[in-house]
């Protein structure tokens, strides 16, 4: 129990994890029906899109860089899959793969500006996200496209009889990966690039591969949000991912993860995406229009950030007086 | 032939030659001390070892053959190990993985085993007999002592044939440090090949056999210990003569108090400090490296909070800001020249009035006129060696950006200087020069609070010394007479003056 | 010898005045309908606001920071302009104070938080965003907004001696924004603290407020350019600043203002102005789908920051 207790105190995602018990709570309260099965189900689908993108974001955050680009990666694969996919499960697999081979090449031509020419991560993902956006409209100038159906089943398949949905073992399988993937030495290594990339460089951590990692994985799953947001709107839209970096940042900055480096992890990530999605939820359960919805996800935001932000200045005040 | 040969190695960076036909040479069980002052090239030495830095020319040879260090990852697989001075450590990872950091072994699943890890962590510290720490700690909780400790054990695991210590004993306690160097005497008798780096003179007499000294980025002397006068060290080191540079010491103090501290404390680095400051006069602070000294001035110009009361001109004043201190008439000289004390990339001209903008200011704009002025007074006034006022103070050398801190801190026309160390890292005629406004200053009238990591420095300028232990002040040395490098020595170890 | 010196010094803004030249006339000569006296003015016009929001957008740059707030703070002004006192004209002579009063106060919130309670620039302007949406999202419950004041539509559409209101308002603030950059003392803090700010705090600067009022700043000229844009669009809509977010960026990076913080021009920025719409321009000239206009803009943005890159290696 100590343990636990301890293991809560120092997460930095302490704050999620507080909050997500909070709203859960809210939500039984205020909806007694609401925890089915199948609504959970419907719930992990709708956060499907975010995990991938704050997952992706998580991993250059935690090298202490930011990827704007993540939202053109989106619309783009989004557009592409919409546009090109045909019913036919060689097709479907093939699009997918395409459509992670762009995000893997994005984020290659990030990583190698940012390590190459030392210019700032966010200058250089604004413009790659605005050139990936603008090859997103001239694959497909409107929303629209024709998204074969059985993709759409495919993504959307529940197991045993109606009872899990694929997105809940998505949700599964990328934190058992993160549990595996942070014990990995390239793992170990993110977070000391992201902590102090020069004493990272002296012990020979190579960090421009590490850096090139991260902004490689970030396209990837920027790619794979992108996609499964094919499947389940069933349509594609050129500005499909315009939303994404904003709730991708929110919910991985509630997830404890900062923007300095070196700190969080995807387990916060995965609750900060299930708090944000669970605010607009609530709200409705409230009978509060959903037009506030923006609104708390912004307080939100800057309330994580003030927390810790203002608890590190406490913190430093304290040592500094003694 | 020595078993391990650098030969002229050269390195430039804009600007500067920081190493110019530097040679270095050891056999295996030399412990061979580098000495050198700031910038005289010891650390790019050592950092073109480390493969931190690709030398422009030269040549790195162990055992007859040439080594190609690419980076820092092939040095140390060459066993070429280091302990840096400014410490290599990840704050964010655990002391266990930070020990194993970019050398992780991994299993099957290519997991890093946090168990395996740990317990050799724990074997580590037994096997060289420390107090085992929790292996799943983070770095960033370890205190500066428990850190350095740290970073020698990871240079230490790596088991280098080529290991060097970079100010290694700089934060640790005698014992640890006595700890230290039985551990290099050890390695040496492993047939090691060792470099030993350090300010510490006695420690470097008790433990090297081979001393080498560089000046100017380059080799000037190669000797034995044994055979090595103090005196002898430190002319290479600075070359020239000890003492004959400094102006003769004349005693311009005052009745006034310019500033009191009265029962000042801060933190755990300050405690309880009286002090008094009079017009005119140089006060020296001694004592051995950080004891408080660094706090006391920061404390003095609004850096760090403090308990207490400074009293200036009989008003006690409260300095929350170095804007503050400089409304008080402060002016501090800061440690770090191009961190704290000047914008490298900014010209000469927009330093020099940085500090005194309000001074420039005509009603609501600034006044070209009076900067030129300002600016051409200061640079006159320090001798700056410039082509124009719009250099950048980036591509000045280290001696002339430093007269830039001096012109744009004085440039506020104060009462009170705060230098310290002003000398560090600076040529030998630039010295002198700083000499000389030094006294100049006081003899003007202003109060100068002067701090050197050179106690000979203290001795030849100063009219008083106090010194600090522990955060306190643990003498003050008010004669003349009595102001010797041994009295400083003594009066910090609790014993009086004599 | 003495030109050379300038010639250096000044290598960015040169650059960037040259590139924009440089399109201005390839595209002139290819569609000569392109430099006619009207086609330049609706030009103007539509850099007059793009410059704008740009010169806060310099300023917090220089430090260092980022604005990334002036989307809304631009849709806010906008719709409140038209819709405060029923969006007359009358209603202007306290509704425009009022309004800029509010978006100097979100920019001295922002500032605020990223000076004294040290957030990143990055995460606070964009909360900032976010909330000023939302909050017009419910306040609004999403209706659309009204239209614009007869004497907004003169500012925004109408010229004065032959010369659009909007550029004259454009060149009062330019003159302004390089008084405060290169001839008072704010500027002075401005650009050491981009450079260094703890050698700006050692030399008795205030580096939190001058931070904090550069955000200020920025909340000023974003919301004098909602105000001005919903003039020249003759009405206000949601969503109408998403677009200036990215110009002004674009603009004052184009211009050679260092992402890094710590030096820079607004005579740049407004360069940069320019190179956008006149790429806008062309673009829609040729009849080049959107998509191609999105492309171009990054990678104008990609050139311009490698450019600057390349530079600084070479000059070391």
């Amino acid at each position: 129990m100590k343990k636990i207790k301890d293991g809560f105190m120092k997460s930095p995602a302490k704050v999620a994890i507080l909050l997500f018990v909070l709203l859960e709570i809210l939500t039984v309260i205020l909806q007694p029906g609401a925890l089915s099965m199948s609504w959970i189900n419907l719930k992990a689908e709708a956060a499907v899109t975010l995990l991938f993108a704050a997952i992706g974001e998580t991993f250059v955050l935690l090298i202490g860089g930011i990827d704007l680009s993540i939202a053109g990666v989106i619309s783009l694969t989004n557009s592409f899959s919409a546009v090109y996919m045909q019913d036919h499960p060689g097709s479907m697999i093939l699009i997918s793969l395409v459509c992670v081979c762009m995000g893997a090449a994005m984020g290659a031509v990030n990583g190698f500006i940012i390590n190459r020419f030392r210019i700032q991560p966010f200058i250089v993902t604004f413009a790659t996200w605005y050139i990936g956006g603008g090859i997103a409209y001239l694959i497909l100038p409107k929303d629209g496209g024709n998204v074969p159906s059985a993709f759409t089943s495919a993504l959307t398949h529940r197991f045993f009889g109606g009872k899990l949905s694929i997105a809940i073992f998505l949700f599964v399988i990328c934190a058992v990966l993160w549990m595996w993937f942070k014990r990995t030495r390239t793992g170990i290594n993110l977070y000391a690039v992201g902590s102090n990339s020069k004493a990272a460089s002296l012990n020979g951590v190579n960090v421009p591969k590490v850096k090139m990692f991260a902004y490689v994985a970030s396209g990837v799953f920027a790619a794979l949000s992108g996609v499964y947001r094919t499947a389940v709107v069933a349509t594609g839209s050129p500005t499909g991912g315009e939303s994404f970096f904003n709730q991708a940042i929110a919910a991985v900055v509630i997830g404890g993860t900062l923007l300095t480096g070196g700190k969080g992890g995807q387990m916060g990530t995965i609750i900060g995406v299930l708090v944000l999605k669970m605010i607009s939820d609530i709200l409705v359960f409230a009978g509060v229009s959903s037009y506030w919805t923006t609104l708390f996800q912004g307080l939100l935001l800057v309330v994580a950030v003030l927390i810790s932000c203002v608890s590190e200045i406490i913190r430093e005040r304290k040592e500094l007086i003694g | 032939m020595p078993d391990f040969i650098m030969k002229n190695i050269c390195k430039s960076f804009p600007g500067v030659k920081a190493l110019d036909q530097a040679n270095f040479h050891a056999s295996r069980g030399d412990i061979v001390a580098l000495l050198g002052e700031n910038g005289a090239g010891k650390s790019t030495l050592i950092k073109v070892l480390c493969g931190e830095h690709k030398p422009d020319e030269g040549e790195i040879i162990f055992e007859g053959k040439t080594l190609k260090i690419q980076n820092t990852r092939s040095a140390i697989e060459q066993k070429i190990c280091a302990v840096y001075q400014e410490l290599s450590l990840v704050p964010e990872l655990t002391i266990a993985q930070n020990l194993f950091l970019g050398f992780y072994e991994t299993g099957k699943t290519r997991m890093v085993s946090e168990k395996d890890m740990e317990q050799k962590t724990r074997d580590l510290f037994v096997e060289y007999g420390l107090e085992p720490l929790d292996p799943g700690m983070q770095v960033k909780k370890l205190s500066l002592a428990q850190k350095q400790v740290l970073e020698i054990l990871k240079a230490l695991n790596r088991e280098g044939e080529i290991m060097i210590f970079d100010e290694a004993t700089s934060a640790l306690s005698e014992k640890y440090a006595n700890w230290l160097m039985d551990i290099i005497r050890r390695l040496a008798e492993e047939k090691k090949i060792i470099i030993f780096i350090s300010h510490r003179l006695d420690e470097i007499r008790k433990l090297c056999n081979r001393v080498i000294v560089f000046r100017a980025g380059t080799d000037v002397a190669d000797m034995k210990m044994e055979e090595a006068e103090n005196d002898e060290l430190v002319r290479l080191m600075l070359g020239r003569e000890i003492g004959g540079y400094y102006p003769k010491k004349e005693v311009f103090t005052k009745e006034e108090t310019a500033i009191e501290m009265r029962n000042v404390t801060s933190g755990h680095k300050l405690t309880d400090v009286n002090l008094v400051l009079r017009k005119g006069e140089i006060l020296g602070v001694g004592g051995l490296a950080g004891q408080g000294q660094s706090e006391l001035f920061l404390a003095l110009f609004g850096l760090i909070p403090y308990k207490g009361e400074i009293v200036i001109n009989g008003k006690t004043v409260s300095l929350g800001s170095p804007r503050d201190a400089i409304k008080e008439g402060i002016a501090l000289i800061p440690e770090e020249r191009g961190l704290q004390g000047v914008v490298l990339a900014q010209s000469i001209r927009e330093n020099i009035v940085l500090s005194s903008l309000n001074r420039i200011k005509n009603h609501l704009f600034l006044s070209e006129e009076k900067e030129r002025r300002i600016v051409s007074e200061m640079m006159d006034a320090f001798a700056v060696k410039a082509e124009s006022p719009e250099t950048l103070v980036g591509t000045l050398s280290g001696g002339n950006q430093q007269k830039v801190v001096l012109a744009k801190q004085l440039a506020t026309n104060p009462d009170i200087l705060l230098m310290f160390d002003i000398t560090r890292g600076v040529d030998v005629g630039t010295k002198k020069e700083m000499f000389n406004v030094v006294k100049k200053y006081a003899s003007e009238g202003k109060a100068i609070l002067f701090f050197s990591t050179d106690t000979e420095e203290l001795v030849n300028v100063c009219n008083s010394i106090i010194v600090m232990n522990h955060g306190r002040v643990a003498g003050r040395i008010d004669d003349e007479e009595l102001i010797t490098r041994e009295n400083i020595i003594r009066v910090s170890m609790g014993e009086k003056a004599v | 010898m003495k030109g050379n010196v300038i010639f250096k010094k000044h290598q960015n803004l040169i650059f960037s005045y040259l590139a924009a030249l440089l399109l201005f006339a390839a595209i002139s000569v290819y569609k000569p309908g392109f430099a006619s006296v009207n086609h330049i003015k609706v030009l103007a016009q539509e850099s007059a606001i793009i410059g704008i929001v740009a010169i806060g957008q310099t300023f917090v740059i220089i430090t260092g920071g980022i604005d990334l707030s002036v989307a809304w703070m631009i849709s806010i002004a906008a719709i409140m302009v038209t819709r405060l006192g029923g969006g007359g004209n009358e209603a202007m002579i306290w509704s425009v104070p009022l309004i800029l009063v509010m978006t100097v106060f979100f920019g001295l919130v922002n500032g605020a938080c990223i000076a004294y309670l040290r957030m990143p620039p990055i995460v606070m302007t964009l909360g900032m965003n976010i909330i000023l949406q939302g909050g017009l999202v419910a306040v609004t419950q999403g209706a659309p907004g009204s239209y614009a004041s007869d004497l907004l539509v003169v500012l925004g559409q109408k010229a004065f001696l032959g010369i659009p209101w909007l550029l004259w308002i454009w060149g009062l603030f330019t003159v302004l924004a390089m008084l405060l950059l290169f001839r008072m003392k704010y500027g002075r803090e401005l650009f050491a603290i981009g450079n260094n700010s703890v050698v700006a705090n050692y030399s008795g600067i205030n580096v939190n407020a001058v931070i904090m009022w550069s955000y200020g700043f920025s909340g000023l000229t974003a919301g004098l350019a909602g105000i001005l844009l919903a003039g020249k669009v003759g009405s206000s809509y949601l969503g109408m600043g998403d677009a200036l977010q990215f110009q002004s960026i674009a603009a004052v990076a184009i211009g050679g203002t260092s992402m890094m913080g710590g030096s820079g021009n607004y005579l740049g920025s407004v360069a940069g102005a320019f190179t956008i719409t006149i790429l806008l321009g062309i673009l829609a000239a040729l009849n080049l789908p959107y998509g191609v206009q999105k492309m171009a803009y990054g990678l104008i943005v990609l050139g311009s920051v490698l450019m600057a890159a390349r530079k600084i290696k070479n000059s070391r």
